[in-house]
């Protein structure tokens, strides 16, 4: 985030107390203005900037590998970020808790958007299609909850819905 | 026959002007309650802001079928008529704006004791990646700018009309306008990545609208339970009561003055000092054996004769 520049006011606004609605919104437009200049959304934890220039982990749950359309995504993804891929099998309950801890920066493996794992994952945007049972669920990639910035680029790379 | 007495020409008028801003409110907020519902993400402060302005439906439609029926004159199953409609409703709208402060409280605590970090997503608009937190500020803009304005209209004209539902709902307005501000704080917190922006701004508001509740419920409580009239915003008694108080006393020495609120009308009764309940004799006149549960008869007196004590009370 950029440094604040100092601030400048005129004396009018002396008599402005924070609570009234001009205050409010004096509040809301100054904090727009200082949103321009970094980073919105920005991640909570900063997972954007750990994986920039360095390694995207990636779990996969309940297979070996991704699918198709998930390796061409996630390749455009480490790539976006200059980022080195490495894969992370195991467990479905263990890599979402690594998701959740950071060790782990994003979750592929046809994980349906009506995962009941939503509530501790960030999804993203509907990438494919799997069937679970005889329904078709649109399949997402997860995010650790809050890292919005992340999620952004993520779905960037998505791009269309099909 | 008279049962109620003609109302002042500017009352009437406040009481259109009302109804017709309770019919505004009533589509405005049915029109936010669909613009939010498409834009409600994984926000805490935009799901309870939503929540909100659904309770916030209330208070109208209870206005305006209080006022619908409380001129109606008494039937035999309401042979004192309908004024107590406004009370019904008027503590029903302090609970649901009590309700919502509770709610609102308890989520926001919820969000901050599990330490949840929300997600909000993008959507593709024309090929370009948009973050979902504009969209939801774009409808918690759009949900905070009409209940400012009628809450402001409504807050003059409850007062005018001594109507409390009316009054509770404005406040709930407020409330509105001011989680639907909350709720766009909250998001910029979290764009800015702040985890917990969303709910402290929610729970910083609820404080407030569970005051207002409060408040509300307790003088509705008190109406319903013939309490002396209260002012309109605060849980003392009214200087319109204690005045009529005053001067009934003045004119009636020896004798008790009983007041009291049926919806926006007060409603006084003068009893003697020495005023007891109904004898055990009189009342098994009328009630043979569930003489116990009758406790007073009263004769109103006819609608011209002097406020002053009357006559064949006092043997002075």
């Amino acid at each position: 985030m950029q440094a604040m520049e100092p601030a400048v006011e005129p004396p009018r606004c002396l008599h402005m107390k924070p609570t009234t609605i001009p205050g409010l919104l004096a509040a809301l437009v100054l904090s727009l203005v200082t949103l321009s200049a970094c980073s919105f959304p920005a991640d909570m934890h900063g997972t954007s900037q750990k994986v920039s220039g360095s390694v995207l982990v990636v779990g996969i749950l309940g297979a070996d590998t991704a699918g198709p359309r998930e390796t061409e995504i996630i390749n455009r993804i480490a790539q976006h970020f200059d980022a080195r891929l490495m894969w992370a099998s195991g467990e479905s309950h263990r890599l979402v808790s690594d998701l959740e801890s950071g060790k782990v920066h994003l979750l592929a493996g046809a994980i349906p958007q009506t995962t009941p794992f939503s509530n501790k994952i960030g999804l993203s945007r509907p990438l494919a299609y799997t069937i679970i049972g005889d329904k078709r669920h649109k399949t997402v990639l997860a995010v650790r909850k809050g890292e919005n910035a992340f999620l952004l680029e993520v779905n960037r790379a998505i791009g269309e819905s099909p | 026959m008279k049962h109620y007495q003609q109302l002042p020409e500017d009352i009437v008028d406040a009481l259109t002007h009302a109804r017709r801003l309770e019919w505004w409110t009533l589509g405005f907020i049915s029109s936010i309650v669909i613009v939010m519902y498409f834009a409600v993400g994984s926000s805490q402060a935009m799901k309870s802001a939503w929540a909100e302005d659904l309770l916030s439906l209330l208070p109208p439609i209870l206005f305006l079928a209080a006022t619908a029926v409380e001129r109606k004159p008494p039937t035999e199953f309401y042979p004192y008529g309908f004024h107590r409609a406004g009370s019904l409703g008027f503590f029903a709208s302090a609970m649901a704006l009590t309700a919502m402060g509770g709610y609102l409280l308890f989520e926001a605590a919820m969000t901050l004791l599990n330490r949840e970090h929300p997600s909000i997503g993008s959507v593709r608009v024309f090929g370009r990646e948009v973050w979902l937190g504009w969209f939801m500020m774009a409808a918690l803009l759009y949900s905070v700018i009409p209940p400012v304005i009628l809450g402001r209209k409504k807050k003059k004209l409850a007062r005018k009309l001594r109507d409390k539902i009316l009054y509770t709902d404005a406040d709930m307005n407020a409330a509105d306008w001011q989680t639907g501000a909350a709720g766009i704080v909250g998001i910029i917190g979290i764009g800015l990545g702040f985890w917990w922006a969303d709910a402290a701004a929610a729970g910083i508001i609820s404080f407030s609208i569970l005051n207002d509740g409060l408040r509300n419920t307790r003088t509705a409580f008190a109406e319903l339970m013939d309490g002396a009239p209260r002012k309109i915003d605060a849980a003392e008694i009214s200087e319109t009561a204690k005045q009529i108080k005053h001067r009934l006393q003045k004119r009636n020495p020896n004798h008790r003055v009983q007041i009291r609120q049926t919806g926006r009308y007060i409603r006084a009764v003068v009893v003697p000092e020495r005023h007891e309940a109904i004898s055990q004799e009189n009342a098994k006149l009328l009630a043979d054996k569930d003489a116990w549960q009758l406790t007073e008869v009263s004769r109103a007196v006819s609608s011209t004769t002097a406020l002053d004590a009357a006559n064949e009370d006092d043997k002075r």
